[in-house]
């Protein structure tokens, strides 16, 4: 076992975010030595835009399966905040109103899903399966006579405005990243979390009042998908009744992909946040290595499993380890 | 001592149960039947019954007992519906692109979706991936391949004999109904009858006893996932034949409904408990709701919401009627015990004895 390279591998593997940076070094080194202009600024640019929405909603949805659950409405509540946004902008108020609107509205959804769950006990992979359906089809049969479009400039240039060359909602998504990722590292809100996702029955025995954490993940997750559904509707100047339909998928996909063990107790942001850029990096790589975007999601489908595969083979390797 | 009675008592509960929630799925749909038969004269004619059984219902019932048997165990299927895709499209192409012929095609079809499970259950008992994550990944792959290999293209126009498994009727009756109907006593049959059946239920009781026990969970895993890719791959024939054609979007989210309907029938998401007859009767309440909605002229949207509801209506009912029968059996078995002091309060809630995680430990209740 004293061979060096493979020693180093297997260290690089066993590591989630080391792995991931190396791989997304790779892509970029790969498909640039064949097309430069993939490692430009603009394209670097356009690429992290692309991926700010799923970014955005997967830190949320990080800190819900970290404690230890699961919310598959994100999709939903995304698009809810954003015909709520986008209905209060249409009125020409202040882009702040029509920001905490989408927010607050989307937090309010997230508290939804915390009473099903934390009051009346329903697993969370049901009852966010159920509100999935439910936020999405009451806002868009509510609001099925209006169109959103015309939205001042005000408001669009949450989603569409540039500081340094550099879009506004990449701005929002790598100042969630850093703030989530401190926030789980540092604070005791992120220990709690870790503990009960860890083990829910230890940490109610040592004081924690259990629900009352999980019920904020929700709400915390819900308030950033109403976030990303504000910079959403701001970017495309309108929403559709079928926007955001899948992207629970993307974004869980995005998480595990980073290193979030599904059942809770153990992830990072950072490895989120590598994660999503990993996939949209993917994606993008594949337009201009001139695939076609039929297989895209072949391809991000065999990135997911065997992305989670090295990472169920390092785990062991570590597990055997302790054990020995 | 405690733990033994409480597991015993919710187990016993949990078997009464189980009789209260199957009469309780049964009267939603006989109020349902009865509310559009009320408010909507066409809802009862011949014809709109075999419109449900062929539009509404057939497709969506087996992919429902896919995800049932998988649920059973413990496990969860998200890649139903891209299975149904996959094995359409593969028809589609084979017959349109290779000169196949149609028979031969549908049942490579079948084969390919079989082996979509096969690969759900190899990555789940080998790799050791969790079922929720593995079949996320496989859902995008498999709907991916499906894109890829037509290209968005609508491939079809299959022979008119084919054609009659999703057109047809026999007696009156929907062909694929009839399909349906054979599939459903025969996986009834295994879960209720066979030594595979009561592995199965052992598997989503207790994972670990069950391995203990020397049931070959692996073995067993790849069998009840692969089974579950052939359902869907049934399902993806029926859909070929009924449509004509084979697109890589059919079904698209119907893992959600399949998932729905299962729970809806009483199949818990927390494995070892369902029948194959509630997930046929959760998917009947959904096509009914459907297709009595439609007829009322409400969209798509409000029909998602009416099931969403109802979801949650069952699974506020279920825990309702769990929590009180364990608290009847407690108190019951606390007055007739006198070494009761030693024992602690049993929580009513059966939900809050998650135990603790172990590396790699796969639980249902997610």
């Amino acid at each position: 076992m004293s061979d060096g390279p493979m020693r180093w591998l297997k260290r690089v593997v066993a590591n989630r975010e080391v792995l991931l940076t190396f791989v997304l070094l790779a892509v970029f080194i790969g498909v640039g030595i064949r097309v430069p202009r993939f490692v430009s600024r603009g394209s670097i640019t356009n690429l992290l835009f692309d991926a700010s929405t799923v970014g955005i909603v997967a830190i949320g949805l990080t800190i819900v399966i970290i404690g230890g659950g699961i919310d598959i409405s994100i999709g939903s509540i995304l698009v809810a905040s954003a015909i709520m946004a986008g209905l209060v902008a249409q009125e020409e108020v202040s882009p702040w109103i029509a920001v905490g609107v989408g927010v607050v509205g989307g937090a309010a959804l997230g508290a939804v899903n915390a009473v099903l769950i934390t009051k009346l006990k329903i697993p969370p992979i049901v009852a966010t399966l159920a509100t999935l359906s439910i936020f999405r089809g009451v806002l868009t049969e509510l609001t099925k006579s209006k169109l959103i479009g015309g939205l001042p400039s005000s408001f669009t240039v949450i989603g569409q405005g540039r500081v340094g060359g550099v879009p506004y909602p990449v701005w929002i998504m790598l100042g969630l990243f850093v703030l989530a990722g401190l926030g789980m590292r540092f604070s005791g809100f992120g220990r709690v979390v870790y503990a009960i996702g860890s083990n829910e029955a230890a940490a109610r025995l040592s004081g924690i009042v259990v629900t009352r954490y999980q019920a904020l993940t929700y709400v915390m997750s819900g308030s950033l998908a109403g976030l990303a559904g504000v910079v959403f509707v701001a970017r495309n100047g309108t929403v559709l009744p079928t926007s955001g339909r899948g992207l629970e998928l993307l974004v869980i996909a995005a998480v595990v992909v980073g290193g979030t063990n599904i059942f809770g107790g153990e992830g990072s942001i950072a490895g989120t946040a590598l994660a999503a850029v990993l996939l949209q990096t993917i994606t993008a790589a594949m337009v201009f290595l001139g695939i076609s975007t039929a297989w895209q999601g072949a391809v991000i489908g065999a990135t997911i499993l065997i992305g989670v595969t090295i990472f169920v083979f390092g785990q062991r390797r570590r597990e055997r380890e302790f054990l020995a | 001592m405690p733990s033994y009675t409480t597991g015993a008592l919710a187990r016993r509960g949990v078997s009464r149960i189980t009789g209260a929630r199957d009469i309780a799925t049964v009267l939603v749909l006989v109020a349902a039947i009865a509310g559009f038969a009320l408010i909507e004269p066409v809802f009862l004619s011949t014809r709109n019954w075999v419109d449900i059984g062929r539009v509404y219902y057939t497709e969506l019932a087996l992919m429902a007992l896919a995800a049932t048997i998988v649920l059973i165990i413990r496990g969860i299927d998200l890649s139903v519906a891209a299975i149904l895709a996959l094995t359409a499209v593969t028809i589609g192409v084979l017959v349109v692109d290779h000169g196949v012929n149609i028979w031969v095609a549908a049942i490579i079809g079948l084969l390919v979706g079989a082996a979509a499970g096969l690969l759900n259950g190899a990555l789940i008992a080998y790799v050791g991936i969790s079922p929720i994550v593995t079949t996320l990944g496989t859902l995008t792959l498999y709907r991916g391949i499906s894109l890829g290999i037509t290209h968005g293209r609508n491939l079809g126009g299959f022979p008119a004999s084919f054609n009659e498994l999703g057109q047809g009727t026999v007696l009156g009756i929907p062909t694929q109904a009839w399909g349906f109907g054979v599939t459903l006593i025969i996986v009834a049959v295994v879960l209720g009858r066979t030594m595979v059946g009561r592995w199965m239920y052992a598997m989503g009781g207790n994972p670990e006893a069950a391995r203990l026990s020397g049931i070959p969970v692996r073995r067993m895993t790849l069998l009840v996932y692969s089974s579950a890719g052939l359902l869907a791959a049934m399902g993806g024939v029926v859909a070929a034949a009924r449509f004509d054609t084979s697109r890589s979007d059919f079904a698209t989210a119907g893992e959600f409904d399949a998932i729905t309907a299962a729970i809806l029938g009483g199949v818990s998401i927390a494995g070892g408990r369902g029948k194959a007859t509630g997930a046929a009767v959760g998917a009947m309440i959904i096509a009914v709701l459907r297709n009595g909605l439609t007829l009322r002229g409400f969209s798509g949207f409000v029909q998602i919401v009416a099931i969403g509801l109802i979801l949650l209506g069952a699974v506020i009912v279920d825990r309702a009627l769990i929590a009180r029968r364990i608290t009847q059996e407690v108190t019951t078995q606390l007055e007739d015990a006198d070494d009761a002091e030693g024992s602690e309060p049993t929580s009513p809630s059966t939900d809050s004895k998650i135990p603790a995680r172990e590396p790699g430990e796969r639980s249902g209740l997610l």
